[in-house]
C-alpha cells in the first residue's frame, strides 16, 4: 500500500503541462473495442485513458456487513475495497479515486471517534477528492475542521459560502488534477442543509443555488483552465418526484461543460450510469453506487489525439469477499 | 456535421450491441478489472484494529433480552411503538413533567428490524446512530394538529399516547390519552430535537420553546432497556391498532 502511494506521488510529480491536442466527444473507439481489439492496441502514444473509481454515502461503514446481514451479507468493507483499488492501480496508469459525500455517520466508528477513522483510512486508500454531504456536518463545523488534518485529500464544494465560518479556505470550489497528459477539473456541489442538519451545526454557511454555481465553475474549468475532463461530485440526490428540488437529473440537463456527475445522498443503486444530454446536446454521464461502500463505481474515459473522440465505459464493482459483477454499458 | 456524428453514433451503437459481450470479456482478460477473490488489505485492517477493539469492547455488551422480533412498518409497527414509548417515558422522567404524547419520524429509525434474542449496545447504535436528543415542546391546539397531520401524511409515524385513523393521508378520530383531541387545549409532546428544530419539513416547530433533556435518544433507549433488565423484565412490543388506515 505504501509503495502504491509512493508510486502515485511520483506519477503526480511527473505530470507535464505540455499542451496536447487531446479533445473529446463521446463514443468512438468504443466501436473498436466492440470488435474485440483491446483499447491499448491503438498505441499508448496516441491514447490516454483515465479510470475513475468512486464511492458515495459510505456512512462510516469501515467493516464489511456481517455475514448474516439481511440485505448485504458479507459485503462492503474498506479493507476489501483497498485491495480492489490496488489491483486496478497496478494495471491502470491514470486512476482517480473520488467520493460524493456522507462519509460520516452510521456506525460506532463515527459515534466514538468523530470521523477520524474514516478520513485516515480514505487517505491511506489514496482518495484524491471528495465533496461534503449533509451528514458530514452531524457533529458540526468545528468537528469537521478538527478532522480535516486527517484527510490527505481535497474537499470541494462550490455552492456553500464558507467565508464566515472556520471552514473558510479549507474547502475549495474545485480542484485540478493532472494525470498523464490529461487535465481533470473536479468540482463539488451540496444539498441545502436547512432542515437536514441542526442549525447550530452549519451556522454561517450560506447555501447558494447549485445550478448557477456549478455552471460558473464548469465554465472556468472549461474555458480558463482548459480541462480535458470536467467532473462534478454532487450530494444533491439522483432525482426527485418534486421537480422543484434540484437533483443530478436537473444538473445534468440544465448545464453545459460537465462530462461526469458522481452523485450521492439518495443512496441510489444504479445498475448502470445514466446518460443525459446537456444544454449543448452533449452527453453527461451520471452515476451513483448506493451506499455503505457495498459497491464501487468505475468509469473509464479514453482520449485520442487528432481523432478527437473518446470512449467511455463504466461499471459497478461489488465489494464482496468472494465475487464480483462487472457490467458494461454505453 | 451533427448528422455525421449522429450516424456515427448509430453505427457505434449497433457495433456495441453486437459486440457487447466480447468487449466486456476482452476487458476482463486485459486485466482492467479483476476483483474476483478479493482479499482484505492487511495494512488497512491493522490500521483500524485498535479502533475496532475499543468499539467492540463497548458495543458487544448485552443490555437485555428481546422477546419478539421487532419490525419497522407503516402505519404502525411494534418497533415504532417501543421507540415512541421509550421517548415518552424517558422524557417524562428526565424533565419530571407530564407528556401527553410522543412522536418520532419513521426515517429516524435506521434498521428495518431487530431479531429476538440478546440485545447488545451495538443493536441500539444501529437503530439510532444519530446524536439526536430528547426534548419536550408545549404546543397550542392548532400546532399540535399540524404535528398529527404530518404523522398521518407520512403514512404513520411512530407515536405513543395517541391514537388516530388515517383517511386519505388525513388524521381522524384522534384520541390523546383516551380523550378526543381538543383544538382549544395545549399539549406537551416528546420528540427528538431534529424534528423540534424543523427537520423533515416540520418548519412550524422551529420557533417553539424546547425543554431539553440533554440526553441522546440512543442513550435513553439503552438506559430504559438496562433498567428493565435490572427489574428482571424482558423487552417486548406489540401493535395495538393505535394507527390504522381507513
Amino acid at each position: 500500500m505504501a509503495k502504491l502511494l509512493k508510486q502515485k506521488k511520483m506519477e503526480d510529480s511527473a505530470m507535464n503541462n505540455r499542451r496536447t491536442f487531446i479533445k473529446k466527444t463521446i463514443s468512438g473507439s468504443l466501436a473498436i473495442g466492440a470488435l474485440g481489439f483491446p483499447l491499448d492496441a491503438i498505441g499508448a502514444s496516441k491514447t490516454e485513458k483515465i479510470t475513475i473509481l468512486h464511492t458515495n454515502d459510505v456512512h462510516s461503514q469501515i467493516e464489511p456487513f456481517p455475514s448474516d446481514h439481511k440485505t448485504f451479507p458479507g459485503q462492503g468493507g474498506i479493507a476489501y475495497r483497498a485491495s480492489i483499488i490496488e489491483k486496478i492501480r497496478n494495471t491502470e496508469k491514470n486512476v482517480l479515486l473520488l467520493d460524493a459525500g456522507d462519509i460520516f455517520q452510521g456506525t460506532p466508528y463515527f459515534n466514538l471517534f468523530g470521523g477520524e477513522v474514516e478520513f485516515k483510512l480514505m487517505s491511506k486508500l489514496g482518495y484524491d477528492v471528495a465533496t461534503l454531504g449533509n451528514h458530514d456536518f452531524d457533529l458540526g463545523i468545528d468537528n469537521l475542521v478538527k478532522q480535516l488534518p486527517n484527510a490527505l485529500f481535497s474537499f470541494v464544494n462550490c455552492n456553500y459560502d464558507f467565508s464566515k465560518t472556520a471552514l473558510k479556505d479549507k474547502i475549495l470550489p474545485y480542484k485540478i488534477i493532472k494525470k498523464g497528459k490529461l487535465k481533470i477539473g473536479i468540482m463539488g456541489v451540496g444539498i441545502e442543509l436547512n432542515g437536514l442538519v441542526p442549525d447550530k451545526h452549519f451556522k454561517g454557511i450560506v447555501y447558494q443555488h447549485p445550478i448557477k454555481c456549478v455552471q460558473k465553475y464548469a465554465d472556468i474549468l472549461k474555458n480558463d483552465e482548459k480541462c480535458h475532463l470536467i467532473i462534478c461530485l454532487s450530494h444533491l440526490g439522483n432525482k426527485y418526484d418534486d421537480k422543484e428540488k434540484v437533483s443530478d437529473e436537473w444538473l445534468a440537463q440544465g448545464t453545459r461543460n460537465i462530462d461526469l456527475i458522481i452523485g450521492g445522498h439518495t443512496h441510489t443503486f444504479l445498475e448502470k450510469p445514466i446518460s443525459y444530454k446537456n444544454l449543448d446536446d452533449k452527453t453527461v454521464i451520471v452515476n451513483q453506487v448506493g451506499w455503505a461502500g457495498v459497491n464501487m463505481g468505475r468509469i473509464d474515459f479514453s482520449f485520442e489525439k487528432k481523432l478527437k473522440k473518446n470512449s467511455v465505459f463504466g461499471q459497478t464493482v461489488i465489494v464482496d469477499k468472494k465475487s464480483s459483477t462487472n457490467e458494461f454499458f454505453l | 456535421m451533427r448528422k455525421a456524428y449522429f450516424s456515427f453514433y448509430s453505427i457505434a451503437f449497433i457495433l456495441l450491441l453486437l459486440g457487447c459481450k466480447t468487449f466486456s470479456l476482452s476487458l476482463e482478460q486485459d486485466g482492467l478489472i479483476n476483483i474476483k477473490n478479493a482479499t482484505a488489505d492487511s495494512t488497512i485492517l491493522e490500521l483500524y484494529e485498535p479502533y475496532k477493539l475499543q468499539i467492540d469492547k463497548q458495543m458487544n455488551v448485552q443490555i437485555g433480552v428481546l422477546e419478539n422480533d421487532l419490525l419497522k412498518e407503516k402505519p404502525e409497527s411494534n418497533l415504532g411503538n417501543l421507540c415512541a414509548h421509550i421517548a415518552l417515558v424517558q422524557t417524562q422522567l428526565y424533565l419530571n413533567s407530564k407528556i401527553d404524547f410522543a412522536v418520532l419520524n419513521y426515517g429516524g429509525l435506521r434498521v428495518p428490524s431487530i431479531a429476538k434474542g440478546n440485545l447488545l449496545t451495538a443493536d441500539i447504535y444501529k437503530l439510532m446512530p444519530f446524536d439526536n436528543s430528547l426534548v419536550s415542546i408545549e404546543l397550542d391546539g392548532p400546532t399540535t394538529l399540524k404535528v398529527i397531520e404530518k404523522a398521518a401524511a407520512e403514512g404513520g409515524w411512530p407515536v405513543d399516547g395517541i391514537r388516530f385513523k388515517i383517511a386519505n393521508g388525513l388524521p381522524k378520530e384522534i384520541l390523546i390519552n383516551g380523550e378526543p383531541f381538543d383544538l382549544s387545549k395545549n399539549y406537551t409532546i416528546a420528540t427528538i430535537d431534529y424534528l423540534a428544530n424543523g427537520g423533515d419539513k416540520m418548519d412550524f416547530l422551529r420557533e417553539k420553546k424546547q425543554n431539553m433533556t440533554g440526553v441522546f435518544f440512543r442513550d435513553a433507549i439503552i438506559e430504559y432497556i438496562k433498567k428493565q433488565t435490572l427489574n428482571g423484565q424482558t423487552i417486548k412490543a406489540e401493535k395495538d391498532g393505535r394507527l390504522s388506515n381507513e
